[in-house]
């Protein structure tokens, strides 16, 4: 029989493991893949995906950049291009304080993108503005890509870009598959319209 | 069941010396972490009031952080963490310390280390472990639940960690590749798979799922007491790996691998221990003073020591963090309620605390990084006049080394006190023209250091960006043969930062990178 000490105690031991299970767990039933606070994800590819951050002053009709390292501390910045939510939403507010249309054009490679040749860098290096990692030069019915990338296996280059890309061109599954837009630029943050 | 719970958590016991040492450690390691490497950082929190909470209802009951709060708060903190570690006043300095650091994190996503939140739980839970347990008398029955509960943290954030690789992304090894960004490691990997004919990236394909395997086993270990001997000789080559391969992580290998070899050893390695510690503890037994005149003269002195230490920290607000300390110096050391135990320990604990901080400020020169930080920050957004208070507080710390002249000197330019800006700028030349000589002496002695050589060549680079601003600012004052002589020194900087360069190019270097740079700025600075 436990005393009520115990018992108190147990009720802690397991509040506190359901919160270290439950907290990082939330992360993957979630849909937010950007936010890994208090999952324990050291070391994540995630951490290695690559955003891009442009907010824009649209008060006067245009879209006007504005330069955040004037308006925030580079930390913020960082965080950003890490596609925090809870940051995106500040920065929005701090920014709608002093303006009547905020825009901010927030896009991030997802981390599985390292799977796909479509989305590899190659350079450019025929100088024609497509990535070589677009073009099948080798002639192997795939863009080139595929021989980058270690989850295609040697050979299957073209059963890979079919099984990603579907009847779609290099470009536009590119286009569709490489970029996450996590905020465009299209959309008021500012107001009601927010 | 609930019997297997009731050993597994209540039955459950530590070795007081393996317990004395996991205190040391880590409440000594995050007392010495908060001074020389948290405090730094301190200026990025509510910069242009600005910030966002780890959890979000903090946003709506605490003010917007600020540098200098957070810097206080950390400073604090190591003082209570080292007190903690020595054993003066366990549970309040161990709560005051889990505080100020788990608070702060908490306060601000400014801070994104997810080791800072572990070492955050890893304090609450040690707050939750009795004192006199802590001391080494904890009672015969008195059940050490928080101790268990310190192994099954451990445990569960390997679980985790592991869990977050079995992901397709992950096993390729490209991540591992990426993050091993310095080309030495690469090279060295590369000729690695050249000499066993593995294909290219194989070694970091191997590497992806042997960590993996790695950390479900380190989960299992901390779980499981069996098997702790084994994890004492696998687990720790992970965080040496992690700090061979140069990943940024601050001190969180070091406190993985003081943790590790803590709580895995053998319970003889603690049984042999325990003979001086004893001796020790018997020791600290002596020191009484049942004189209570004496025990407040005593306690007035260890109080006045650490008042009088923390007054010297190179900070504003030292005097309102000097009260703090000597408040809680106070509490610890008056006899209140009776004698003290130790009380002569105690005064000098609070001596050797108030020394340490200053010491730790000193080397590692995060006071001077705090007001660096904050200046450049204020001067980035445009807040020119705060920004030459702090560069100035910066200048202060760093006496007669190289600080912030230069930059406190431009903003002035910027202001049009041009006669302010003059004398910074002769300063800032002549510093650098010793620290230029020293450095050329040095690589004299050692000239196949290249790294020693990109150090030299960078500080002669700028070097002639200050001969660049005293030769502008004398020619402004209308001193022609002063501005003469400045724009000379810049010509004769460029060329022997240029010299410096192609030295350091002509030795064998796998890591090209900072000497690329060094290249481009000076292929800049030639263009001004």
């Amino acid at each position: 029989m436990q005393s009520p000490p115990h018992r108190k105690t147990n009720v802690f031991i397991a509040a506190f493991l359901a919160i270290q299970i439950g907290l990082p767990l939330s992360y993957y039933v979630g849909d937010d893949p950007f936010d890994e606070r208090f999952a324990w994800r050291m070391f994540s590819p995630v951490r290695l995906a690559r955003c891009t951050i442009q907010a824009y002053d649209a008060s006067a009709g245009g879209l006007t950049p504005i330069t955040l390292s004037r308006e925030l501390h580079v930390v913020w910045i960082n965080l950003l291009k890490r596609a925090r939510p809870a940051v995106i939403d500040a920065v929005a507010a701090r920014l709608c304080e002093d303006r009547t249309d905020v825009r901010m054009q927030l896009s991030c490679t997802p981390p599985d993108s390292v799977l796909r040749g479509v989305c590899m860098r190659m350079g450019d290096r025929d100088r024609n503005g497509v990535d070589d990692a677009l073009e099948d030069n080798d002639g192997d019915g795939a863009p080139d890509g595929y021989r980058r990338t270690k989850a295609c296996p040697e050979g299957e280059a073209q059963t890979c870009f079919r099984a990603d890309c579907g009847d779609e061109t290099a470009r536009a599954c590119h286009d569709r598959l490489c970029r996450v837009v996590i905020k465009s630029s299209d959309t008021p943050l500012c107001g009601d319209d927010a | 069941m609930s019997e297997r719970w009731h050993d597994y958590w209540h039955a459950f016991r530590v070795h007081p010396a393996r317990l004395a040492a996991l205190r040391w450690a880590l409440f000594g390691l995050v007392a010495f972490d908060m001074w020389a490497v948290m405090l730094e950082h301190a200026a990025r929190y509510g910069a242009g009031d600005f910030n966002v909470a780890q959890v979000s209802i903090l946003d709506v009951v605490l003010p917007v952080p600020t540098p200098g709060v957070i810097a206080a708060g950390w400073l604090l903190g190591g003082f209570f963490g080292l007190r903690a570690a020595l054993g003066i006043a366990i549970r309040t300095s161990m709560i005051g310390a889990t505080v100020c650091y788990g608070g702060i994190y908490l306060w601000s996503q400014a801070d994104s280390y997810q080791h800072h939140y572990l070492v955050a739980l890893l304090l609450f839970v040690a707050c939750l472990v009795p004192a006199s347990t802590w001391r080494g008398e904890p009672r015969e029955d008195a059940s050490q639940w928080p101790l268990r509960l310190l192994y099954v943290q451990v445990a569960l954030t390997y679980f985790w960690t592991a869990v977050t690789k079995v992901d397709a992304t992950w096993l390729t090894g490209d991540t591992m590749m990426k993050l091993t960004s310095d080309p030495c490691i690469r090279d060295w990997v590369t000729a690695f798979e050249a000499n066993r004919g593995w294909d290219r990236g194989e070694l970091y394909v191997f590497s992806a799922k042997a960590v993996i395997v790695g950390e479900f086993f380190a989960a299992v270990v901390f779980m499981w007491r069996r098997l702790w001997l084994i994890g004492l000789f696998v687990i720790p080559w992970f965080h040496v790996g992690v700090e061979v391969l140069g990943f940024e992580i601050e001190w969180f290998s070091y406190y993985m691998i003081a943790l590790i070899l803590i709580m895995l050893s053998p319970e003889r390695v603690w049984v042999m221990v325990n003979g001086p510690l004893e001796s020790l503890r018997a020791k600290l037994a002596r020191d009484t003073l049942s004189d209570s005149s004496h025990a407040m003269i005593v306690a007035g002195v260890g109080t006045a020591a650490a008042v009088g230490l923390a007054l010297q920290v190179p900070f504003s607000s030292k005097v309102e963090f000097a009260a703090i300390v000597g408040i809680f110096a106070l509490l610890a050391l008056w006899p209140l309620d009776g004698p003290r135990p130790a009380p002569r320990y105690g005064a000098v604990v609070h001596g050797i605390v108030g020394v340490a901080m200053l010491l730790t400020l000193q080397v590692s020169e995060s006071a001077y990084d705090f007001y660096r930080m904050w200046g450049g920050d204020l001067r980035r957004r445009g807040q020119v006049e705060l920004a030459i208070e702090k560069y100035q507080h910066a200048n202060a710390i760093m006496g007669e080394r190289p600080a912030r002249r230069y930059q406190l000197g431009q903003l002035y330019e910027r202001r049009g006190q041009y006669e302010d800006a003059l004398p910074l700028f002769r300063e800032s030349h002549a510093v650098y023209t010793q620290q230029v000589s020293a450095l050329t002496r040095e690589s004299l002695r050692a000239p196949t250091d290249v790294e020693a050589l990109h150090t030299l060549a960078g500080d002669q680079l700028r070097l002639s960006d200050r001969c660049r601003a005293l030769a502008r600012a004398e020619r402004r004052a209308g001193n022609a043969d002063a501005a003469q002589e400045a724009q000379n020194c810049r010509s004769h900087s460029l060329d022997d930062a240029e010299d410096t360069l192609n030295r350091a190019a002509a030795l064998k270097s796998c890591d090209p990178r900072e000497g690329n740079r060094l290249r481009r700025q000076l292929r800049k600075s030639r263009g001004q």
